[in-house]
């Protein structure tokens, strides 16, 4: 990893260098920040913003895109450890308000590192000011625009999709997100959480939202008398191992639920809700709104 | 050499080998400074020369590695001669400060304020609300040791083995209110509660240290001074007694006294295991069981090991850190066996 990382390293000290004092400001310039990020959704804003290049070092959440896996790591954000960071030379940290802790951040300060913390909501509404904070302070007004129209558009189509649902059939599909812990009863993500959240964008509707807030570990009977009509579980490239049929397998009362019956269990990226929502939600969104309501013309035919 | 020689030579060994420690300290770190730059910020801070160092690292030693190792420092050397004084009180190897519920009544303290702070202290000044965690902490360390005592104290005096029995108790309560806090936390606190057991010296601020410092170093320098009469504590109770020592006064004032150290310590630096059990162990395999070189000694020992820890806490990992909790049981538990594994027969 050392390797791989010191050419990276040698052409910002580079950089930095020939851009001279100009560095140390913040604000001064956009072009030449050494920028720490902490929060996977900030990580993958900045990157899709076209600043991946200016970033040093991402904290434990981070994995995408896949060239952060070769940077420095920070370690949990909210245990941010001072003087590692100060140790990288940054000119910026951005995280969201969860990082932490205080006395770190105030160090930093001191140092001369700017700190930027953005507010960190589960709504679509938090993901446009995300986007609209970090394009201003890299300066990249133009390309944050861009990329929020473009999530703005697959969430309409989305919310569409659910709207024409509902008008035909005078109700929303009942969506849970299940967690597997090692083949206990399974875990169900309620309101308050960034899996419900995408629930929500993707025009679906999360029953267990209205009995508990957080991840819940549920009883079979409770499962039960939720019925979902779709169940999402973290699988694909987070958890590849982890296909529909293995979770059916493990966990056999999800047989039981109308999900089940029908086939509808779906594998998303886990990673993607780890540190709250970000660039790639729209696309999630879409996409999981296609599963929920494509094919589904005729509910008692019951889709392959 | 007799036993008092090599206590003489340990202490004098310890106290050589603590201001090395912790001129280390200050040098270890992810940033590289050089030696020389050090001893230049460190003059200059005492009015002795003028520095032309860089703003950074004059930064990094006054803010962040000076009161980082002050309050490694302190917190182990406290951590050490408590575990020290509750083995002697006693008389059980195996007692550290978590036997009289110090640590667990701490820990549920902390786990309230990282789980239900919010409300709780809801209409606070600021100031109360981002020392929450450390406030409740100690309160709950000196209240589950006050229950405990309570319940082992009579009229007839305080009974060793029912306080024993009762800290249990308190363990497994303060326990099952962890794992209620666990079941209602949500993500965040969920991974806050985790790191907090943990520990770390990372939130170590100015303001910290001189808390700590005026609590603490007062309540060290009192301990040390009851060696003889935990000398005669070994011999037994009613010996104790009969040497004219008031039992029942020492057995409160050790207590408290160990409750305000640990509770002190948990809370500004989380749950630090191991070096009150451990320390005073190594101190009596190496000179035998006298605690007036015992008690100081352990304060020493505490001291660095506590700080060797924290240095490896903050560099294995860089830029991120390794909870200290972590590397001191990782080091010191191996060592601890080995040294078990030596010695089993001259134990036995």
């Amino acid at each position: 990893m050392k390797k791989t990382f010191k050419p990276l390293l040698a052409t910002l000290v580079a950089v930095s260098a020939a851009m001279g004092a100009n560095t140390a400001m913040a604000h001064g310039s956009h072009d030449n920040q050494r920028i720490v990020s902490a929060g996977n959704g900030v990580t993958e804003i900045i990157y899709a913003l076209g600043a991946g290049d200016q970033v040093i070092a991402v904290d434990q959440t981070s994995t995408w895109p896949m060239e952060v896996n070769q940077l420095p790591r920070l370690g949990y954000h909210k245990q941010l450890s001072a003087e590692g960071i100060l140790a990288l030379e940054p000119t910026l940290l951005i995280g969201t308000e969860d990082m932490g802790p205080t006395s770190t951040l105030t160090q930093l300060k001191s140092a001369g590192v700017a700190v930027e913390a953005l507010p960190l909501e589960h709504t679509a509404d938090s993901i446009e000011q995300q986007i609209k904070s970090l394009a201003g302070i890299l300066g990249k007004e133009e390309q944050g625009e861009a990329l929020w129209d473009d999530i703005e558009d697959s969430l309409d189509e989305a919310q569409a999709m659910a709207a024409a649902y509902q008008q035909q059939h005078e109700k929303n599909v009942p969506v849970l997100f299940v967690l597997t812990m090692g083949g206990r009863s399974p875990t169900i993500a309620g309101s308050g959480t960034a899996a419900n959240a995408i629930i929500g964008l993707a025009g679906g509707y999360n029953p267990a939202a209205e009995q508990f807030k957080g991840y819940k570990a549920l009883s079979n009977e409770a499962m039960l008398l939720l019925a979902p009509e779709v169940i999402i579980f973290p699988g694909s490239t987070s958890n590849p191992d982890m296909t529909p049929a293995k979770l059916l397998e493990q966990m056999p009362i999800l047989k039981q639920t109308p999900a089940g019956q029908n086939g509808r269990v779906v594998a998303i990226d886990g990673n993607m809700l780890l540190g709250g929502l970000g660039p790639r939600t729209g696309d999630v969104a879409l996409s999981l709104a296609k599963s929920f309501y494509s094919d589904q013309g005729n509910p008692s035919s019951n889709e392959s | 050499m007799s036993r008092n020689h090599q206590g003489a030579l340990l202490l004098t060994a310890l106290a050589i080998l603590l201001p090395v420690v912790v001129i280390v300290s200050i040098g270890v770190g992810a940033v590289p400074i050089p030696a020389g730059d050090i001893l230049t910020i460190l003059f200059d801070r005492l009015g002795l020369s003028d520095s032309t160092i860089s703003n950074q690292s004059a930064l990094i030693i006054e803010s962040i590695r000076l009161p980082r190792t002050l309050l490694g420092l302190i917190v182990g050397g406290s951590l050490a001669v408590a575990g020290a004084s509750m083995q002697g009180l006693f008389r059980n190897p195996l007692a550290d400060p978590s036997i009289v519920g110090v640590s667990s009544g701490a820990a549920l303290g902390a786990g309230i304020a990282i789980v239900l702070g919010g409300l709780l202290f809801a209409g606070a000044p600021s100031l109360v609300q981002s020392y929450s965690v450390s406030i409740l902490a100690f309160v709950g360390g000196v209240l589950s040791t006050w229950l405990v005592y309570k319940v082992g104290t009579t009229s007839n005096g305080t009974s060793v083995a029912t306080m024993l029995l009762a800290g249990v108790a308190i363990n497994a309560l303060a326990g099952a209110g962890m794992g209620m806090l666990n079941y209602v936390a949500d993500d965040t606190m969920l991974r806050n509660l985790t790191f907090w057991q943990m520990g770390s010296l990372g939130g170590a601020t100015w303001d910290l240290v001189i808390i700590c410092a005026t609590l603490l170093i007062p309540v060290v320098l009192v301990l040390g001074r009851y060696g003889l009469v935990l000398n005669a504590l070994l011999l037994g109770e009613s010996e104790a007694r009969h040497l004219g020592i008031d039992v029942q006064k020492v057995k409160l004032t050790l207590i408290f006294l160990t409750a305000l150290a640990v509770g002190v310590s948990v809370s500004v630096s989380g749950f630090i295991g191991f070096v009150g059990l451990v320390v005073p162990h190594l101190i009596r395999l190496a000179v035998g069981p006298d605690h007036r070189i015992l008690l100081p000694a352990s304060a020493m020992l505490g001291g660095i090991l506590l700080l060797v820890a924290d240095m490896m806490s903050r560099t294995i990992v860089a830029p991120a850190e390794l909870p200290i909790g972590i590397v001191t049981a990782l080091m010191g538990a191996p060592f601890f066996l080995s040294l078990l594994w030596q010695q089993r027969k001259r134990i036995v």
